[in-house]
């Protein structure tokens, strides 16, 4: 006789609920508080269903991602992109500024150039300017400044500008070389 | 109206407008350099006046530090990553000074100012950890997601005072 299957057996032997009423399952409430704390702001399927919800959960998640992953790399390029505007109000390009700034080891990055540029336009145009000057007695072709606005600058390249400082290193994550591609193997005459 | 005038030292490099020299409006085509000492020490000495009157400026100061540029004033909150090696209230003087500036001149360090120039005083205010970033990853068709939570130590410190003595001719 197979009473296990008829008996639903299997449920008694070493079971702590009861024989014959439905087992219990774990709630789903905390699980929907966790989802909603995202989804609850979102519009129609993705915050009304729970699969629409756990989809763009999932697309919320990636997004923040990325955008932690991003966000060091952001700084510096939107930095960037301002300093390169401010240059361009000044009829100033950007490689030749940098080169000057870096011949006279004036060691502002871009952050603080581009901050300065916003927030203290007059030391960003004196500093355009002293840039300017430079690169001209460096021979590089420069827009000169409007003769009514210009600041009379007095420097000598000379004496100012010097070899660049050497730059930090930057050991980047990873291996140093790439080695999906094996070393040629050596001919004779080079060993 | 105000000019501005540039000089140059071994050390730093100062830039000051000021009404004194007006005389001239040259390009910087046909800029010549005309007796840079003399400019030089012009310069330095109104700085100097600019900084010891009575009616103090307000300035400003890009320091160095803890691998990061800053550019502080009187009462700026900034925030250091990591627990750094300093107590809460404990008081710091910021010596990595990049440049210093006010409404009237701007001092360029090459690469630094001199320590005793200029004066960053700084107290640590709070020591902290940072708000929470999700580092996710999803494994496509495997079923796998990974969600952790990560967040930061920082240290925050406010600037209590930014001040420049007399520039040294």
């Amino acid at each position: 006789m197979h009473l296990s299957t008829t008996l639903s057996l299997r449920r008694i032997l070493n079971s702590g609920f009861h024989p014959f009423q439905v087992i219990p399952k774990p709630d789903v409430w905390m699980k929907r508080e966790r989802l909603n704390r995202f989804t609850a702001w979102q519009y129609a399927s993705e915050r009304d269903t729970v699969k629409g919800a756990y989809r763009k959960e999932d697309k919320i998640f990636t997004y923040l991602n990325m955008q932690r992953q991003d966000e060091p790399k952001l700084e510096k390029f939107h930095a960037e992109e301002r300093v390169r505007t401010a240059l361009a109000e000044h009829d100033m390009e950007y490689p030749k500024f940098k080169s000057i700034l870096a011949q006279s080891h004036i060691l502002l990055d871009n952050i603080v150039l581009s901050q300065l540029a916003i927030y203290e336009p007059r030391s960003f145009k004196s500093l355009v300017a002293f840039a300017k000057e430079l690169a001209r007695q460096e021979g590089m072709d420069v827009i000169p400044d409007d003769p009514e606005f210009s600041y009379d600058v007095h420097v000598d390249n000379k004496s100012v500008l010097r070899k660049p400082l050497p730059r930090a290193v930057e050991y980047t994550r990873g291996a140093s070389e790439n080695h999906t591609h094996k070393p040629r193997k050596l001919r004779e005459d080079e060993y | 109206m105000l000019r501005r005038l540039v000089s140059i030292s071994p050390s730093s490099l100062r830039l000051f407008s000021s009404r004194l020299y007006s005389a001239t409006s040259s390009s910087s085509e046909n800029a010549e350099i005309i007796d840079t000492d003399r400019v030089k020490n012009d310069v330095f000495q109104s700085i100097s006046n600019e900084i010891q009157a009575e009616k103090r400026h307000r300035l400003f100061a890009v320091v160095y530090v803890n691998g990061r540029q800053w550019k502080v004033s009187d009462g700026d909150l900034i925030n250091l990553e990591g627990n750094l090696p300093l107590s809460v209230g404990d008081e710091i003087k910021l010596e990595k000074v990049l440049m210093v500036g006010g409404a009237n001149f701007s001092l360029f360090g090459r690469p630094l100012l001199e320590p005793h120039a200029v004066t960053v005083d700084a107290v640590v205010v709070e020591k902290k950890t940072t708000n929470p970033e999700a580092h996710y990853v999803h494994l496509n068709h495997h079923q796998t997601k990974f969600l952790n939570w990560k967040s930061d130590e920082a240290t925050v410190v406010r600037i209590k005072s930014v001040t420049a003595k007399g520039v040294e001719q």
